[in-house]
């Protein structure tokens, strides 16, 4: 019970804040945090979580097939069957890219459409500030595709015995990993922002992710084809860029050649290159974008 | 605050609204090397910042020097120059006058075509440091509607550094009167909280320059009410605010000193009351309340500086005169004079509807 005579009147009015301030990398930090929420529709409703939700599980389907298999069979056989570490990337380089073109374009595009752009502006960030952590975020969501299953893979082998053998081949083998994972991520993630910043539509910036991506690599198979093209050509095929390199990453295969003719130093200067143009893009634009909202 | 800084020579390009008011009505010094009767009279928005003399304060906050936006061919903004200290300042203007235009300089979000804004004395498009300590309330409200309004708050806190986002954001929240523990998405919200959504997202970071973009719009009568005074009472704490309105009543209410906006050009400002009082080409408009106008009214125009005169009905005459404040000494003589009875005398045309109607009509 309340004592005669101690009543109080509190202040409910404004109050300055005293407390201490971060600097730029807290910002970016919040700038990254946002990004992954959004892309996973993680704090949205559940329609928002559907697709990038069931695009990552199924990039683990393979995995948990060949791990499944391996583990009914004897171990004599299930060492026949196991699934090459370059053969899973170009697997999950169609999830890769429904992934890339569903979540690229919403947290790029949205941010302008919306006028969040000029908010995060007005804030101690800068355009380069906003899109490493922009970059940095989309790479952590694509890496839930590219890296981690092939991660899980490996761990599921090593556990059922078939997997690298001894300490110095699975670290080998999961820098290889982390490796092909950051070179399809890096190219996709700058794939997808270039798309995103040359419109705010996000129906726009997804269609043109998947139509240049199979323009490029019908082109480039009829090309290959039907005439004496070098066999670099292929190379013009948006999602041969990467997997490429991946390729030399493992090494060649019969189940999974490398181009003839092309060396490895050219293939990672076609992902480099690829890469550069695909950056040139979004800096330019977001160089000369104005907020007008 | 009567910081205005001296102005800056107008480019021959982009000259400023001319009047024809004599330039004797103007307490400058007389520029030896002209003679005072081929001199040109300034511009009103020169005049203005003459008259309210001084140049900038040692406690500026803000400082816009001869700025100008196009966009294309269209020209946004044109050569405006104006500073700023702690205080409540109304940008007043009609829709597409540049006031929002302006506004994006100041905070850093696009760069000046021409010109240069300089906040705590830093370009606020190059000083990351500076932009956090300005809060700004954007005119749109499409600001990421699927979050709730505490994460909403939360990320501008993040985004500031601050200590503890979510504690800040919440009383943020309670202050522009809506529920912390809200769970609906901002998109449910009507216009009034997604209006306060935004302010308190502006203000989570304690900002010491704030931009505010037609603030008020979509509030009820008692939320324009508070969130007036929540705007007083931050300028009287010393924050540099700026609100940009097109709602004349808004901004009477906001306090007297304003820079009136048109047509991309800064046409005055300073306090409105001394705006109109330096507006000397416009007759100013007195009702007379008397027992007889038109005795008064046959005795007011024998004597000088009476441009018309209206007898209204059979108590009231309505006088249009050049020197008002000769007119406001003089009356009562004139009624003894006239051997009538006063029983009021009003200004009509000194509020800040007339004078911004007389600044944008030009």
């Amino acid at each position: 019970m309340t004592a005669p005579g101690s009543a109080e009147i509190f202040d409910r009015g404004y109050r300055a804040y005293d407390g201490p301030r971060a600097g730029v990398s807290s910002s970016m930090k919040a700038v990254f945090v946002s990004t992954v929420q959004r892309a996973l529709g993680l704090r949205r409703k559940f329609r928002y979580k559907i697709v990038p939700l069931a695009t990552i599980f199924i990039a683990y389907v393979p995995a948990l097939v060949f791990l499944g298999i391996t583990a009914i069979l004897p171990s004599e056989l299930a060492g026949q069957v196991v699934e090459e570490y370059a053969g899973y990337f170009e697997l999950i380089s169609v999830m890769m890219l429904l992934l890339t073109a569903f979540v690229v374009p919403e947290v790029m595009g949205a941010d302008r459409k919306t006028g969040m752009f000029g908010l995060y502006m007005a804030s101690p960030l800068n355009r380069w500030h906003y899109l490493a952590a922009k970059f940095v975020g989309i790479i952590a969501v694509l890496s839930l595709v590219t890296t981690m299953p092939s991660i899980f893979q490996m761990a599921g082998y090593s556990l059922l015995g078939i997997g690298p053998e001894g300490f110095v081949e699975t670290i080998k083998t999961l820098v290889k990993i982390i490796a092909s994972g950051f070179v399809l991520s890096i190219f996709f993630a700058l794939f997808g922002m270039a798309a995103s910043t040359l419109t705010n539509r996000h129906l726009f910036a997804s269609a043109g992710i998947v139509m240049s991506t199979i323009a490029t690599a019908a082109f480039a198979d009829i090309i290959t084809q039907t005439s004496d093209a070098p066999s670099w050509i292929q190379l013009i095929s948006v999602v041969t860029i990467p997997l490429e390199l991946i390729v030399r990453i493992w090494g060649s295969s019969p189940e999974f050649p490398q181009i003839e003719g092309v060396s490895t130093l050219a293939s990672f200067g076609a992902w480099a290159l690829a890469c550069a143009v695909f950056g040139g893009v979004i800096l330019y634009g977001y160089r000369r974008m104005e907020v007008t909202k | 605050m009567s910081d205005l800084p001296p102005p800056p020579p107008p480019p021959s390009s982009t000259p400023q609204p001319t009047t024809a008011v004599p330039s004797s009505a103007v307490p400058t010094q007389p520029d030896p090397a002209t003679p005072p009767q081929t001199r040109p009279p300034p511009p009103t928005s020169e005049r203005v910042r003459i008259a309210m003399g001084a140049p900038a304060a040692p406690n500026e906050v803000l400082s816009v020097q001869n700025i100008s936006k196009w966009f294309g061919d269209v020209v946004a903004v044109s050569d405006v120059s104006f500073s700023l200290g702690p205080g409540v300042t109304s940008l007043l203007g009609p829709n597409g006058a540049g006031k929002s235009t302006t506004l994006r300089m100041i905070a850093g979000l696009a760069s000046p075509s021409q010109g240069a804004v300089r906040v705590f004395g830093e370009n606020p498009r190059k000083n990351t440091a500076v932009r956090g300590r300005i809060g700004i309330v954007p005119q749109q409200e499409s600001l990421f509607q699927e979050q709730r309004a505490l994460d909403f708050v939360t990320l501008a806190g993040q985004l500031n550094g601050l200590d503890n986002p979510a504690g800040k954001a919440r009383a943020m929240l309670e202050l522009v009167e809506l529920d912390p523990d809200d769970t609906r998405s901002i998109a449910t919200y009507s216009k009034g909280m997604r209006q306060r959504v935004k302010l308190a997202q502006a203000l989570v970071h304690d900002p010491e320059l704030l931009l505010l973009d037609e603030p008020l719009t979509g509030l009820d009568p008692r939320q324009r009410i508070q969130m007036t005074e929540l705007i007083r009472s931050l300028g009287a704490g010393g924050v540099c605010v700026v609100v940009s309105s097109h709602v004349l009543e808004e901004v009477e209410r906001l306090g007297s000193r304003v820079m009136v906006i048109a047509q991309g050009r800064l046409a005055a400002s300073g306090d409105f009351h001394e705006i109109r009082a330096l507006m000397d080409d416009r007759p100013h408009r007195i009702r007379v309340r008397t027992n007889n106008p038109r005795a008064l009214g046959a005795v007011l125009l024998t004597g000088s500086g009476i441009t018309s005169l209206h007898v209204v009905d059979h108590e009231t005459v309505v006088v249009d005169t050049e020197d008002a404040d000769t007119f406001r000494r003089t009356i009562a003589g004139v009624a003894k004079q006239a051997n009538v009875s006063l029983h009021g005398v009003q200004p009509l045309d000194d509020d800040l509807e007339s004078v911004f109607k007389y600044l944008v009509g030009r």
